[in-house]
């Protein structure tokens, strides 16, 4: 009876230890804010990424594909060369805010599949074709109803960039079979995309609350999706954007085709944003003046302070490669093959800093699926 | 001490902590089978990779159609679901264990060490009568019914138990560990979120003192499940510390398992005092005789079994000098949560007679799942290379070298070059030749 009532007791003392820990914890008063800094700095890492560049980004796309339609409306009233050559400078402008934004294709906006509305490549030629010979009435709710590879900015570079020469693209729009029906179609797809653009702006206002809520570590964490969109996206830079080209599924021969955009000889420059908008999301560093938190403040925080420093030498290697590169990737592939592959063995370099070294070093998750391991 | 072992093996004892953990496994293995189909992992696992990796000398091991795999899933719930109700026990018994253990064995990248321990436990309830009192069985044949059974039909679940344990124990006596709080160091301080505790994690000592207490928890605790002195508080702590390993880490139902399997410790007396504090009584004891008789080579098969049980989670002693890098002989051996490790994995494969050249990233063939887990163990790298050998040759590319661009991180560390770059995997008979190009961990 006597050993039966000790156990009682120990039982009871224990459950005491554990319910007093459990009130001492609810007391935040006596917790000063250093004891706060990792939570601290996520959230304000999340804070900085979507008030400094997500919602900026998607703005700054509304914009410029506004601009893009006045372009096309301009060109469709009056097609010339220089109305022409605006146009296509507009488009590259939409593609360097989009190639920054890019990158943010996470949570709700991922499931949305709006990022593919938007630009999937390669655009099926041969559809459009077939759209703008047919006899369909073309208009912006045409364009909604078919699938993504048929619209979107890689559909724009198409029609906007068709051939080397400017006059020979005019008379597409001028003198060749279904000329008219093609600037319909070119109109149609501004339409579509700046409708796109807002609806997109409008999903991530949405999702704010979400993103910045999402503060555990686990699948639907947000700083492990941006880390696993950091990661899918040099992935696809480096299989599908610089690998494919370079022949390296098909036996070794280069082909152009494959670039994205090598039509507006734009290749390089979207490979270049990309890394502009990863180089940002790592850091933080989005505009003058505003607070900096990024990876590298989380990294310095837990005692990776090397890691940081390779990270920031793997982006300054690879932007070095981008620079070493004088001409578009389609005529660098056929005469300095080498020149691409170092730009390629530079971005897997990074893409292990990332998807290896720091997402051991922060406990990321790099998995898109679930399963319970131990 | 033979005799004394013997006798304590064959000393009368109740039925009833058998039959609790009979109920508590088999209704638990029914709601994680269930639970495995309806998170779609049928198709995960086992439909969708158009590449599995088998176990080694179980190569002939292969899924079957979507409609027999659900099938396979669905008859292993419904066995698991017998055993916990005790109808057609004995039948129920030899399907769960053969039905789980062949869908285990189909897809190495999908190893836990909880599966493996469901495997375990399946096979041994094979071997005991734990469907005589409390079950369907008993109420449909009452000439079955017994009250008390030899010790050594629940001892083999205490000492099963107390090796999983022990030996995640004896895993844990390892420097990351204990010196340096790896992988609890990152863990913990990603789950500053956790509510009430979360704060706790800030601290650089706390995954310290929570890498110490799990080691001495798993080292300690079979011990003190096993002494009824300390029993009661015992169990409180493996609710605890397995409660806290659900909300702190993604472990899925391991640490249900070792809750609900913990129960097996709790004896008679104690489920009786238990329950009266709700007025239950349990049914009396019939105390006559024993007439249940054990198999005269059971005991000399158990000592087998048992001797097999605690040599090999040891073996990686004399296959590699960190098992945590090279993971030779890190499989069956409890090694439990003991690294936060990433990889990245691209092979080259060169056609000789070609000279063409092609660059395979494995997550354009394999899942998610099994892309991460191949880019850090050997042996998968090494079949994954003998899987494109094959792909090629359909294509006809007959003299092929493969090499792999293997980086891994363990546990915070810089990346390192995981095989051997230089290496033609091809030029590499044997599975566990691999092991010999895997570098050396700085």
């Amino acid at each position: 009876m006597l050993h039966f009532n000790k156990q009682i007791i120990l039982i009871i003392s224990v459950l005491i230890i554990i319910t007093t820990c459990l009130f001492i914890s609810c007391d935040n008063s006596g917790i000063t804010e250093d004891q706060y800094q990792i939570e601290y700095y996520r959230t304000a890492q999340l804070e900085n990424i979507y008030e400094n560049e997500i919602h900026i980004l998607s703005i700054k796309f509304v914009t410029e594909a506004t601009s893009l339609k006045q372009k096309i409306s301009t060109l469709k009233q009056t097609p010339s060369v220089v109305n022409l050559t605006n146009t296509q400078n507009s488009w590259k402008n939409v593609m360097r805010v989009w190639k920054q934004l890019e990158l943010y294709n996470l949570g709700t906006i991922e499931d949305s599949f709006i990022h593919f509305e938007i630009n999937r490549w390669k655009t099926n030629t041969n559809l459009i074709n077939s759209y703008i010979n047919g006899s369909d009435i073309i208009n912006e709710g045409f364009i909604d109803s078919k699938g993504s590879s048929a619209k979107g900015l890689s559909a724009l570079e198409y029609l906007l960039f068709s051939s080397d020469d400017n006059d020979t693209i005019l008379n597409t729009f001028t003198v060749n079979t279904n000329s008219q029906r093609r600037l319909e179609y070119l109109a149609a797809l501004i339409d579509d995309l700046e409708n796109k653009a807002t609806q997109l702006k409008t999903l991530w206002i949405n999702n704010k609350a979400t993103f910045l809520n999402s503060l555990e570590n686990g699948i639907s964490g947000s700083q492990n999706q941006l880390t696993n969109a950091m990661v899918s996206l040099l992935e696809e830079i480096i299989i599908s954007k610089l690998g494919k080209p370079l022949g390296e599924q098909n036996g070794g021969t280069v082909i152009i085709d494959l670039l994205e955009a090598h039509r507006s000889m734009f290749s390089l420059e979207i490979i270049h944003e990309h890394l502009i908008a990863l180089e940002k999301c790592y850091t933080g560093n989005f505009k003058q003046n505003s607070i900096k938190w990024g990876y590298d403040n989380y990294l310095e925080l837990i005692g990776q302070t090397s890691l940081n420093e390779r990270i920031n030498k793997a982006f300054a290697n690879c932007k070095l490669k981008i620079d070493i590169i004088k001409n578009p990737l389609r005529e660098e592939l056929v005469h300095n093959k080498q020149q691409v592959s170092d730009l390629r063995a530079s971005i897997t370099n990074l893409l292990i800093l990332i998807k290896v070294d720091l997402a051991n070093a922060i406990g990321s998750t790099i998995t898109i699926s679930d399963n319970d391991g131990d | 001490m033979v005799i004394k072992t013997r006798a304590y093996l064959l000393k009368k004892t109740s039925i009833l902590p058998l039959a609790i953990f009979r109920m508590a496994f088999g209704f638990l293995m029914c709601f994680s089978m269930f639970r495995f189909l309806y998170n779609g992992w049928i198709e995960d696992c086992y439909i969708n990779p158009s590449f599995h990796f088998t176990y080694q000398f179980f190569d002939w091991v292969r899924p079957f159609d979507i409609t027999i795999m659900y099938a396979i899933v669905i008859l292993c719930g419904v066995s698991a679901l017998c055993i916990g109700l005790g109808f057609l026990y004995r039948i129920a018994t030899i399907i769960f264990f053969f039905t789980f253990t062949y869908l285990e064995l189909i897809e190495k990248s999908w190893y836990l060490n909880h599966y493996y321990f469901v495997s375990l436990v399946a096979f041994l309830l094979i071997l005991v009568p734990a469907n005589r009192n409390y079950s369907i069985d008993v109420k449909l044949f009452p000439s079955i019914k017994l009250f008390s059974l030899p010790n050594w039909t629940i001892a083999i679940f205490k000492l099963q138990l107390a090796i999983v344990y022990f030996f995640g124990g004896i895993a844990k006596l390892k420097p990351d560990w204990l010196l340096n709080a790896q992988p609890l160091n990152i863990w913990l301080k990603t789950r500053t979120g956790t509510p009430i505790i979360g704060w706790l994690f800030e601290y650089d000592i706390t995954p310290f003192i929570f890498s110490w207490s799990g080691m001495l928890y798993d080292l300690l605790i079979p011990f003190l499940l096993w002494t009824k002195r300390t029993r009661s508080i015992a169990y409180i702590f493996v609710v605890v510390f397995h409660v806290l390993t659900h909300v702190l880490f993604n472990i899925g139902m391991f640490p249900w398992v070792m809750i609900f399997g913990s129960l097996v410790f709790i004896t008679y007396q104690e489920w009786k005092n238990i329950l009266n504090y709700f007025e239950i009584n349990l049914p009396k004891k019939n105390e006559v005789k024993l007439n249940y008789k054990t198999n005269r080579f059971i005991l000399q098969f158990l000592l087998l079994f048992f001797v097999f049980q605690v040599l090999f989670p040891l073996r990686h002693h004399l296959l590699t000098d960190n098992v945590l890098w090279t993971e030779n002989g890190f499989r069956f051996s409890w090694n439990v949560m003991l690294m936060e490790k990433n990889g990245y994995t691209e092979f080259k494969i060169i056609d000789k007679n070609s000279d063409k050249y092609w660059i395979e990233y494995p997550s354009n063939r394999l899942s998610t799942v099994q892309e991460k887990q191949m880019s850090f163990q050997p042996d998968m790298i090494w079949q994954y290379a003998q899987f494109l050998k094959k792909e090629y040759q359909k294509k006809g590319y007959k003299k092929l070298e493969i090499y792999v661009n293997s980086k891994v991180s363990l546990n915070g560390r810089k990346s390192q070059t995981f095989i051997n770059a230089n290496k033609n995997l091809l030029e590499i008979r044997k599975v566990d030749d691999i092991y010999n190009y895997v570098t050396i961990y700085n």
